[in-house]
C-alpha cells in the first residue's frame, strides 16, 4: 500500500491538476470530481507506483472510459437540469456569462471532435505533462507523441474555426 | 554538413521542440536547419501558432465560476529540457541549475511586463489564475525556444486580454507569421524557462508534517520508492493487496456505537492525525440509516453519540462508496475503498459559507415540487463563489481507514 503520508503528498500535487484535466475532458465538475477521488483510492491500493504523474492520468482516462455509459447518462440528467432551470429562470444571465459559455460550448465541442488519444494527449499535455509521461499514460511510443500532438492541435484548430464560421452564418 | 532538402523536420518534431521535449542533440540539428530553410521556420511560425491557439481553446473549456482551481505551483516548472529517460520519482534530478546569464536577465524583464500585464488583465477580469499562467508561459515559451526565428515575444495573451477565444486564436496565428519576420537573437538560442517560483510549497510543508507524524511510514515510504519498477500495473484493474495489512497497523479497538441502524463504519485517521469532518472529530462512526431510505447515513462521535452531521453516498465503480456531507457550514466528502475487513479512504473537509437552500435535506420530503427543488438546487449549486470553492480545494486529503462496526449497545 502506498504509505499513507506518500498519498497526501500526491493528493496535494496532482488532485488540482487531475481534477481540471478531467473537467475538461468531460465537461462535468461533480464526475470530475468522483474520478479523481476514485483515482486517488486506486493509488493507495498500489504497492508502489512509478511515474506517478503517468500513473494518475492513465488511471483517471481509464476510469472515464469504464464509465462511459454512466457519465453518458449524467450528461443527460445534467442537461435536462439546465432545460428546467433555464425554464424556470426568472431574470437571463448577464450578457458576459452568455458569451463566454457560448465560447466554452465551442470549444467543448471541438474538442469532441478529436480522436480519443488526439484529445487526451493534448489535455495532459496542457496540465504539464512531459512526452514521456504522455507516452506512458496512453501506451504510445515516446517518438510519436509530438505527431500526436501536432495533429491534435492542428485539428482541435481546424474544428473551432470551422465550428466557428458556422455559427457566424447562421443568423443569431 | 547537411542539405536543407534531406533534413526538413515533420511537424511532430517541430512541436516537440517548440515543447522543449527534443534532445539536445535532435535541437541542434533542428536549429541549424532552421538557420537556412525560410520554409520550416515558417512551419515553425504556424507550429506556434498552432499551440497557442489551442493552448486558448482548451482553457475556454474551464468554467469561469471553477476557474479559481490554481494551477500547482510545482506546476509552472517544466521538467528540464533533455528529456529523462528514466522517470523517477525524485524532483531534484529534474532541475538543471538555474544560472543566470545575460540573455535570461532578459527573460526575466519580459517576464515581469508580461506578469505585470497579465495582472492587470486580472484586475479587469478576475477569471482564470491559468490564464495568467498561460501570459506567462507564451511569453516565455517561444522566446526561449525560437531563437532564430523570434524577438523576445510577448505572446498574445496579455495583449488580446478582451477578446473572445475565437478572436485571440485569430490573433495567435497572425502573430505567429509576424513573429517569423522579426530579428535574430541569437543570444537566446539556449536559454531555457527560468523559474518563476521559489516559494516553499504546501506540498513540502504537508511531507514534512506527515513524516514527523509517522517515520514508520515514511521508512515503508523509501523502501516503495527505491522498489523496482511497477511495470504499468497501474491500469485501472489495481490490485488490492495490503490495504488490510496497512490499515490495520492504524488501528485502534473499535468502539461501540449507540444506534439501531443495520450497517455502522468507524471511521479513523490512517496517520494519527486529528482531523475533522465537519465538526466532528476523528474517529466517528458513519450510521448508515436503514436500506429502505434513501442513501444517507448519520454521522456519530466515537462515543455514539448524535451530531448534526449526516451525509448521503452513492455507490462508485467497483464496490466503493462515496459520502457527500450535508451539514450547514461545511462541504465534506469521503471516498471509500472496496469492501474488506478494513476499507482505505480519503476524507476532506472545510468550513463554506453555504447559503441555506444549498443544503439538500436528506429526510423528510416537502411540499415543494420536486423539479423546483431541484432546479433551485442547482441554481444555488452555480452561485457557489469561487473564493468558497478555492477555500475548499485548498483542503487537505485525509488519508483514513474504514472499519465495519456493530451498531447499537
Amino acid at each position: 500500500m502506498v504509505p499513507p503520508d506518500r498519498l497526501t503528498a500526491l493528493f496535494a500535487q496532482y488532485h488540482v491538476p487531475l481534477v481540471r484535466f478531467l473537467t475538461r475532458r468531460l465537461g462535468d465538475r461533480d464526475a470530475a470530481e468522483e474520478i479523481a477521488q476514485e483515482t486517488f483510492v486506486r493509488a493507495m491500493k498500489q504497492e508502489t507506483i512509478s511515474s506517478e504523474r503517468s500513473w494518475l492520468f492513465a488511471v483517471a482516462s481509464n476510469l472515464v472510459r469504464d464509465e462511459g455509459r454512466r457519465a453518458q447518462r449524467r450528461q443527460r440528467r445534467l442537461e435536462l437540469l439546465r432545460e428546467q432551470e433555464q425554464a424556470d429562470a426568472v431574470t437571463e444571465p448577464p450578457p458576459t456569462s452568455m458569451e463566454r459559455a457560448a465560447e466554452r460550448d465551442l470549444a467543448r465541442r471541438a474538442i469532441e471532435m478529436l480522436g480519443e488519444r488526439d484529445r487526451e494527449a493534448l489535455l495532459m499535455r496542457e496540465e504539464g505533462l512531459d512526452y514521456e509521461e504522455i507516452a506512458r499514460a496512453l501506451d504510445l511510443s515516446p517518438g510519436s507523441v509530438g505527431t500526436t500532438l501536432s495533429r491534435a492541435r492542428r485539428r482541435l484548430m481546424e474544428a473551432y474555426e470551422s465550428l466557428q464560421a458556422e455559427q457566424d452564418v447562421r443568423p443569431a | 554538413m547537411m542539405s536543407e532538402r534531406d533534413a526538413h523536420p515533420d511537424e511532430g518534431t517541430i512541436h516537440a521542440w517548440l515543447d522543449r521535449q527534443l534532445d539536445d542533440t535532435s535541437a541542434a540539428t533542428l536549429e541549424a536547419h532552421l538557420q537556412r530553410c525560410d520554409e520550416c521556420a515558417e512551419r515553425v511560425a504556424e507550429a506556434r501558432g498552432l499551440i497557442a491557439g489551442a493552448s486558448r481553446i482548451v482553457a475556454s473549456l474551464d468554467d469561469p465560476s471553477h476557474a479559481a482551481v490554481p494551477r500547482d505551483p510545482l506546476q509552472l516548472e517544466q521538467p528540464a529540457p533533455a528529456p529523462p529517460r528514466v522517470l523517477t520519482l525524485s524532483h531534484a534530478a529534474r532541475f538543471p541549475a538555474f544560472r543566470i546569464t545575460p540573455a535570461r536577465s532578459a527573460i526575466a524583464a519580459v517576464l515581469v511586463v508580461a506578469v505585470g500585464l497579465a495582472i492587470l488583465h486580472e484586475h479587469e477580469h478576475p477569471t482564470s489564475e491559468l490564464a495568467r499562467e498561460k501570459a506567462i508561459e507564451s511569453a516565455a515559451a517561444p522566446s526561449a525556444a525560437v531563437p532564430m526565428t523570434g524577438a523576445p515575444a510577448i505572446a498574445p495573451a496579455p495583449t488580446t486580454v478582451d477578446t473572445t477565444a475565437g478572436e485571440r486564436v485569430a490573433t495567435a496565428r497572425t502573430f505567429a507569421k509576424a513573429q517569423r519576420e522579426t530579428t535574430v537573437n541569437a543570444d537566446l538560442a539556449r536559454t531555457r524557462r527560468l523559474p518563476t517560483s521559489a516559494a516553499a510549497s504546501p506540498l513540502q510543508q504537508t511531507i514534512a508534517a506527515s513524516k514527523a507524524a509517522d517515520s514508520e511510514v515514511d521508512a515503508r515510504h523509501n523502501e516503495a520508492v527505491n522498489a523496482p519498477l511497477l511495470a504499468r500495473s497501474g491500469t485501472a484493474a489495481g490490485a488490492a493487496a495490503g490495504v488490510a495489512a496497512g490499515a490495520a497497523r492504524a488501528a485502534a479497538p473499535a468502539a461501540a456505537s449507540t444506534v439501531e441502524a443495520p450497517q455502522c463504519y468507524r471511521v479513523e485517521s490512517a496517520t494519527g492525525a486529528e482531523a475533522s469532518w465537519g465538526d466532528v472529530a476523528l474517529p466517528f462512526v458513519l450510521a448508515l440509516d436503514a436500506p429502505a431510505t434513501r442513501n444517507s447515513a448519520r454521522v456519530l462521535t466515537a462515543d455514539g453519540k448524535e451530531s448534526d452531521v449526516r451525509a448521503v453516498f452513492e455507490h462508485r465503480a467497483g464496490d466503493s462508496l462515496l459520502f457527500t456531507m450535508r451539514r450547514i457550514g461545511y462541504t465534506g466528502t469521503l471516498a471509500v475503498g472496496e469492501p474488506g475487513d478494513v476499507r482505505a479512504g480519503v476524507m476532506r473537509s472545510a468550513p463554506s459559507a453555504l447559503a441555506l437552500d444549498q443544503v439538500v435535506v436528506t429526510a423528510a420530503p416537502t411540499a415543494e415540487p420536486r423539479r423546483a427543488m431541484r432546479a433551485k438546487a442547482s441554481a444555488a449549486a452555480s452561485r457557489e463563489d469561487s473564493a468558497a470553492a478555492a477555500q475548499r480545494r485548498a483542503t487537505p486529503a485525509v488519508p483514513v481507514v474504514v472499519r465495519k462496526v456493530p451498531c447499537g449497545r
